[in-house]
């Protein structure tokens, strides 16, 4: 019988802000990545959100919905600072912490001994998950002195029961979930409400007829594998409860499993220099945290929005493994003029996955051509870590 | 030199918010491997600072910039950056009652 706590922070990125100016405090704000008509809100407080607005929401929106919002450009920066105090924190309760994102981790209480907790063969399940109140609640305190932060945990037998636990009640949130609880609670909500499960995939499931978690539960599985492969079974698993991935302590590492980044443009752009631009620089960044994080990819996905938020995403595998943004930039061009019509677009991002460790995978190129460039990425790349990414741009990315 | 950035809304009157980068003299305490900014110059006006509410660092190449959240005496809020290399400040943001 396991005890897995998820932590998440309430608002985080907008709770910094808060927390650093506390004239912010009360007032509806919204932090976008870029705080212009175009961007979107990546984070609002809990006085913005009965206005409707609320993460990933075009700012322009967020402005229709609440004019006087207070809107703050975002500083990913300070949120990762804050962020490792949290994790600084949790790790004084247990070792076994694993980050998820910037603003959520995984804790594993199985093996840590705390006043209250039953003994290892007490058979009442819910008595086990239930010990870890006092613990969850001292964390919160914990959480809050160190960083002036609000927090909320679901407490679960197992990840996902706890990442759903965590979403029941917020901010300030404490929810104990045993599978029985889980169950009772989503099995009569819609199967949208299950992580990992959007709006398409709820769209397919409706046309199976499958509407609810309890519904989904009860699907036989040979159908749904039939109908979504493996995440036909993932998906009933979740619905079940069931779920028996570890909690990842942050000293193992969490294997990555893809990186990206994308932009939204200024305007809506169809000049394909313009565009070809900035997927140079986008390939640029990528390659460059690929060969930070010691990684090779083997396949490059392209990701572009148009000026009526309609996302197209394509990829293509490679033939070996790569870590030069020529490379990225070319495949990612290529799957760019090979599936766009033209239109004006909105958004452009690059990202890639296949990742494989790097170390020892290097082999010497047949090419000579190949190995100058090697060489030459690999002088920018000493040159960027003295002196900063902005010290070398490459002449395309320039305006 | 103000790059100023009015965010949206500002014209309502309701608030400010400015993206801002103009050098600045900081009096400052260096002690026990701690950075305490207690006052600055800026635009011919001294701001005394009366409150940090927070501290982050930014790395760019080997050098590193700190960075200052602060709460004026007069309860405006900045944000100041001082460059380890170049050994200057800078006024990064402010926010002010509009």
């Amino acid at each position: 019988m396991r005890v897995v706590m998820h932590i998440d922070m309430d608002a985080f990125f907008a709770s910094v802000e808060e927390k650093m100016n506390p004239g912010l405090k009360g007032r509806p704000l919204c932090v976008g990545g870029e705080i212009t008509r175009r961007g979107v809100v990546s984070s609002a407080n809990y006085a913005a959100r009965p206005f409707g607005i609320k993460a990933g929401m075009p700012i322009a929106e967020a402005r229709r919905l609440c004019p006087h919002a207070v809107f703050v450009e975002g500083d990913p920066q300070k949120y990762v600072h804050l962020s490792l105090q949290i994790l600084d924190t949790l790790k004084s309760f247990t070792p076994a912490v694993e980050p998820f994102s910037i603003d959520e981790a995984f804790l594993d209480l199985t093996q840590v001994p705390y006043a209250g907790k039953p003994r290892p063969e007490e058979r009442d399940l819910a008595a086990v998950v239930d010990s870890a109140i006092p613990v969850a609640r001292a964390i919160q305190r914990a959480v809050m002195r160190r960083t002036g932060l609000c927090a909320t945990i679901g407490i679960a037998p197992n990840k996902y029961i706890a990442k759903m636990a965590s979403g029941v009640q917020k901010p300030r949130g404490l929810t104990v979930l045993t599978v029985e609880r889980y169950r009772a609670t989503f099995w009569p909500r819609g199967v949208e409400e299950l992580w990992g499960v959007g709006e398409k995939t709820r769209e397919a499931l409706a046309a199976l007829g499958i509407r609810t978690a309890g519904q989904l539960a009860k699907f036989p599985r040979e159908l749904l594998t039939y109908h979504f492969g493996l995440n036909g079974d993932h998906m009933r698993s979740a619905a079940l409860g069931e779920d028996d991935s570890p909690v990842v302590p942050y000293y193992e590492g969490v294997p990555v499993k893809s990186m990206g980044h994308e932009v939204t443009l200024p305007e809506d752009v169809c000049d394909r220099d313009a565009i070809g631009s900035q997927l140079l620089r986008l390939s640029d960044m990528v390659g460059r945290r690929l060969r930070q994080d010691g990684y090779l990819c083997r396949i490059v996905a392209v990701k572009f929005r148009d000026a009526r938020f309609r996302t197209t995403i394509r990829q293509r595998a490679l033939p070996s493994l790569i870590d030069g943004e020529h490379a990225i930039y070319k495949t990612a061009s290529a799957l760019l003029d090979g599936n766009w019509d033209g239109k004006p677009l909105r958004l452009i991002g690059v990202s890639v996955s296949g990742l494989a460790a790097a170390a020892g995978l290097h082999q010497r190129s047949l090419f000579e051509e190949d190995e100058h460039r090697r060489k030459m990425v690999a002088v920018v790349d000493s040159l960027r870590d003295r002196f900063g990414d902005g010290a070398l741009v490459k002449a395309g990315v320039l305006p | 030199m103000l790059h100023a950035r009015s965010f949206p809304s500002a014209s309502d009157g309701y608030f400010m918010i400015e993206s801002i980068h103009d050098p600045i003299e900081v009096i400052t305490m260096f002690s026990g491997g701690t950075i305490r900014p207690i006052r600055f110059r800026w635009k011919n006006r001294t701001v005394k600072i009366a409150k940090v509410t927070g501290d982050w660092v930014r790395h760019e190449g080997q050098n590193k910039h700190h960075y200052f959240a602060l709460l004026a005496d007069n309860a405006d809020y900045y944000e100041i950056c001082y460059n380890v290399k170049e050994l200057t400040w800078q006024l990064t943001r402010v926010w002010m009652e509009g």
